[in-house]
């Protein structure tokens, strides 16, 4: 039999891995929110003012150029994982693709929704707050006439190895559920806890589901 | 189960992207399956036995031992 005599490195060179480009896509995010709220601050403040002094511009450029920067230091994380790990193949393209779509429309429903539900009168609450009745009933249909058909795509398009950590996630997250519910449920009418709140037990079903899909799948 | 996928792959100087490509799987399921922490399914194992013209049984050992 022939047997190879190439290191490590020369059968597997070594490659970004997804947990690393995770952590790069966060600080771009934080760092792209928080410069832009900056420069969008002082925008508001600049148009307050009668004179701006130079300088207040050359700040406000700064930060605009950070944001930027971040959006860069994004695509170009995203760039070095796709070089090193890649190319993918075309099933795992269509899966990506079909992700990456549902993830940023799933961003965008969520700017929006934060956006309408933003009344000046009343506290900030993103998980319960009143939306108007419109943009509830687009949202719906967001999720039912596009996000429903992607997932189903991406379902079509995924690997076994794909489905299996997606199973193993879904079942954590079930057994999580079924656990949470009832103890939460029997905590209140015992009196010691609050009244049971659907969405943050559907919010932390799917950050189980979605932590053992990760491991599973990528450690 | 332990394999020899990772061995095969190297005497043909693929990487895990370009066996992934072969078996149209992600190159993540490939990784998987060389560490041993998924096993294949019955068709893909049958896939990964013909893309290297062996039997199953000469890539994937469940350890089992004969008398």
């Amino acid at each position: 039999m022939m047997v190879s005599n190439m290191t490590d490195d020369q059968i597997d060179p070594p490659a970004m891995s997804l947990g690393k480009l995770a952590m790069r896509m966060f600080g771009a995010t934080v760092a792209a929110v928080f410069f832009s709220g900056a420069a969008a601050g002082l925008f508001d403040a600049f148009g307050k003012e009668e004179q701006v002094k130079p300088a207040g511009w050359v700040i406000m450029g700064v930060f605009a150029a950070l944001t930027l920067a971040a959006f860069w230091f994004a695509w170009v994380s995203a760039r070095r994982y796709y070089r090193e790990n890649g190319p993918l193949t075309p099933r795992a393209r269509r899966a990506t693709i079909s992700a990456v779509v549902a993830t940023a429309i799933g961003l965008l429903m969520g700017v929006w929704m934060s956006f309408a539900s933003d009344a000046p009168e009343q506290p900030f609450d993103m998980a319960a707050g009143p939306l108007p009745s419109g943009v509830a009933a687009a949202l719906i249909a967001v999720i039912v006439v596009v996000i429903a058909p992607i997932t189903w795509f991406w379902h079509r398009n995924i690997d076994e190895h794909e489905e299996q950590s997606y199973r193993t996630g879904a079942l954590a997250g079930l057994y999580f559920y079924s656990a949470v519910t009832p103890i939460w449920w029997l905590g209140n009418r015992g009196g010691f806890l609050p009244a049971v709140d659907g969405m943050t037990i559907y919010l932390a079903t799917m950050a189980i589901w979605g932590a053992i899909w990760f491991r599973q799948r990528h450690l | 189960m332990n394999n020899r996928l990772r061995v095969l792959r190297a005497e043909r100087q693929w990487s895990q992207a370009d066996l992934a490509l072969h078996l149209d799987v992600s190159r993540q399921a490939v990784n998987a399956i060389e560490t041993g922490k998924h096993d294949p399914s019955l068709p893909l194992a049958f896939r990964i036995a013909r893309l290297f013209q062996l039997r199953i049984e000469e890539i994937f050992d469940d350890g089992f031992q004969h008398d």
